[in-house]
């Protein structure tokens, strides 16, 4: 029979064309001319739309490429801080700022805000509607101990959520608090299914209503507004990192273009964040 | 019911007007995993060779090594990828995390157990005699290996369309190391399970009946190789 | 007797344990044809596998032209004049003439040359008609024919065949013959393997048997 010595010959021999081949796909994976900037979001953020508004005005304005990744704000928070992306877009002012104490971040700017809403079955059974603020439709729905969909996720959402049951002084029982991990939209579809109540950004909300039976019951307290900030990662602790195109997004999105942009920005006929950076 | 005769109607509506978005997303998995295939299949079935003619001790170990990894859940690919490939992780200098090639490569390491393992299977059903007399004729190593490849040619190409089967439909790994970026690294499953934790029912059933008429027709194709191998002299 | 070709010297090979060649000398003339006898199981099949280079034996030594070498080093250069046929040949998934210019492939002739040596060697096996046909379609006696034919076109100097006369009827026995008879004229070693010495007569040198891992020579012509 025959020795591997010769089949390995024959391997060298083919690893070089495999080198070449590779090289070859490797340049055809999409590699552009411009770095391309990345930058981390929330699911929240993403899915509203925005950023595929209006993300490529400013594409083209500087023929830089944004790669959006869309995930948890917690997720996004540690995507820059191990120096995977180069920017991140959040709404959770605690979390930002030890993050940028942290020495994580630079540059944070703060840029929109929405608010959140608390949405539940046409019916109300928990009898949050017209209720004064946010905290008492909470302390309500636990007293009446009301299915109550969360993300329990660690995103901007829940931690604004947390942070208002916090105030409610009551802790969510198992029996009717519902923790999901999962994103937005998903969570919206559950409480659907499950005729209950949950915490929802505006964004998401306005675009899955016409599909879903929850109604909103509840909104406009001041505790319920979401602040969004861009934050560049630390350049310094990252060579490599696309700190120019950050900086290039920040200053963007926190101009006269990119403000009056996010203004227009309508979903279902409504405005949905209201520009921060630039105040009239 | 009719939610969802709503939906799929709006679903073939996307996939037959050629909606861009969603014929991109299609054209970027075969694309990745075309490519990852194509890649780790060579060498596969040079590994699935050595491991049936060489004479070298540990051949069963390694064997069973590939069998078991058979069916490692894709996750956990992703995960381990993740974490090499991380800026703070031994290969984060090549900053391949959340590229079309981190997926290619995370597909390659998926497909290629399989089709070591496959092509181990084929090549063992091969004539030895194929090999001594392609040898004995005056042909060197390397081509009477290919010429064992020609005779088994269709159970190897069942072996390639299962790997491929495997690779096309996985989502721990693209979703994990390719991060579902649109346009660039957004494939038919992360987009599946984008769009439906949206509640976008509709682009996720498109891409799924996409995926399914796929595999309808790898499974087709399949039973068709088998059905002639049986048949072959 | 002339100078032999070559001459393989205390060739050893043990499967399992078991001692199956214990120094078996043999030498390869140009023109002669030995055959080999022996039980079925003996060893006859490995011995040839050994001498054409498709089987590593344990110990060996290759002697050309008076210059003995160990076999792992001399066996390259030898293994090209030399070829091993099957007792059932196996066909390639292709036409009758795509497995006779198999191995033409290998030598240093250009596509006109090979062409025309493949319809030569096919027409000296009879195998012109059925030229286009799958090769594995055709009948066991005509696949031996290729199978021969496959070999002879690259006129080697050494010729093995395992039992090629098993399971053939008489008029395929007969077409053998006269395809060893003229490899024979044409100047190369055969060493054939069997039990059936009777359809060899005639062209038989040299009759050795294969028993206990050594060879006895029986009869000589």
């Amino acid at each position: 029979m025959m020795s591997i010595n010769i089949v390995i010959r024959f391997d060298k021999f083919l690893v070089k064309k495999y080198l070449l081949w590779f090289l070859f796909c490797y340049l055809n994976s999409g590699i552009i001319q411009a770095e391309p900037i990345r930058l981390a979001t929330t699911t929240s953020t993403d899915n509203s739309g925005l950023l595929r508004e209006i993300i490529p005005h400013f594409e083209q304005k500087t023929g830089n490429v944004v790669h959006v990744l869309s995930v948890g704000t917690g997720h996004a928070l540690r995507l820059g801080q191990d120096g995977n992306v180069d920017v991140v877009l959040v709404h959770a002012p605690n979390a930002e700022m030890h993050w940028v104490e942290a020495g994580y971040g630079v540059n944070r700017r703060s840029v929109m805000v929405n608010d959140f809403v608390i949405l539940g079955p046409e019916n109300d059974p928990a009898g949050i509607r017209g209720e004064r603020n946010a905290v008492k439709t909470l302390q309500k729905i636990a007293r009446g101990k009301h299915i109550f969909v969360s993300r329990g996720d660690d995103s901007g959402t829940h931690k604004k959520e947390m942070a208002l049951w916090k105030k409610t002084r009551m802790k969510p029982s198992v029996t009717w608090y519902r923790e999901t991990g999962q994103g937005m939209g998903r969570v919206l579809q559950m409480a659907d299914e499950l005729n209950a109540n949950t915490i929802s950004d505006r964004g998401t909300w306005l675009v899955l209503r016409s599909k879903l039976s929850l109604k909103l019951l509840f909104e406009g307290d001041p505790e319920l507004h979401n602040l969004y900030s861009i934050i560049a990662v630390n350049p310094s602790r990252y060579p490599g990192i696309n700190y120019m195109g950050a900086m290039s997004l920040i200053a963007w999105l926190t101009s006269v273009d990119g403000q009056n942009q996010i203004r227009k920005f309508k979903l279902d006929g409504q405005s949905l964040f209201f520009p921060t950076a630039i105040l009239d | 019911m009719t939610g969802l005769l709503l939906t799929t109607q709006q679903a073939l509506q996307l996939l037959f007007t050629g909606d861009p978005e969603l014929w991109s997303i299609v054209l970027l998995s075969f694309s990745v995993s075309l490519k990852a295939i194509l890649l780790t299949t060579p060498f596969a079935f040079l590994v699935s060779f050595a491991l049936s003619h060489g004479k070298f001790t540990g051949i069963r170990i390694i064997l069973a090594i590939f069998n078991s990894l058979l069916s490692v859940p894709t996750v956990v690919i992703g995960l381990f990828l993740y974490v090499l490939l991380t800026r703070q992780g031994p290969f984060g200098d090549l900053r391949l995390l959340f590229t079309q090639t981190a997926m290619i490569i995370g597909q390659m390491i998926l497909c290629f157990p399989t089709l070591v393992a496959l092509g181990y299977a084929a090549i063992q059903a091969a004539d030895r005699r194929v090999w001594e007399t392609a040898r004995t004729l005056g042909a060197p190593p390397w081509f009477s290996m290919l010429t064992v490849f020609f005779e088994v040619r269709f159970a190897l190409l069942a072996a390639v369309l299962t790997g491929f089967g495997r690779i096309i439909s996985e989502i721990g790994i693209s979703m994990m190391i390719g991060g579902n970026i649109l346009g660039y690294t957004r494939n038919i499953t992360t987009a599946i399970a984008m769009e439906t934790s949206k509640g976008e029912f509709a682009q996720g059933i498109a891409l799924g009946l996409v995926l399914l008429l796929l595999s309808f027709l790898l499974t087709a194709l399949l039973s068709y190789l088998q059905g002639h191998k049986e048949f072959a002299a | 007797m002339n100078e032999p070709l070559l001459v393989f010297r205390e060739i050893e090979k043990s499967f399992s344990g078991s001692q199956i060649l214990c120094g078996v000398d043999l030498s390869l003339y140009p023109g002669k044809c030995i055959l080999l006898s022996g039980k079925n199981g003996v060893g006859k099949t490995t011995l040839l596998k050994i001498i054409a280079g498709l089987e590593i034996p344990d110990l060996a030594k290759i002697e050309i032209s008076g210059k003995t070498n160990c076999w792992k080093k001399a066996v390259r250069s030898v293994r090209k004049e030399i070829i091993y046929l099957h007792q059932h040949p196996i066909m390639f998934s292709s036409t009758v003439e795509s497995n006779v210019a198999y191995g033409l492939r290998f030598t240093s002739l250009n596509r006109k040359q090979r062409r025309e040596f493949v319809e030569e060697a096919l027409e000296w096996a009879g195998l012109t008609d059925v030229a286009k046909k799958q090769a594995k379609t055709l009948s066991g006696g005509v696949q031996q024919r290729v199978a021969f034919t496959r070999a002879w076109i690259l006129k080697p100097k050494v010729l093995l065949l395992d039992e090629p006369m098993a399971n053939m009827d008489h008029e395929s026995r007969e077409q053998t013959y006269q395809l060893l008879v003229r490899m024979k004229s044409a100047g190369m070693s055969l060493v054939i393997t069997s039990h059936f010495m009777q359809y060899f007569e005639g062209i038989v040198d040299q009759h050795f048997q294969l028993k206990n891992g050594a060879l006895e020579l029986k009869s000589k012509s």
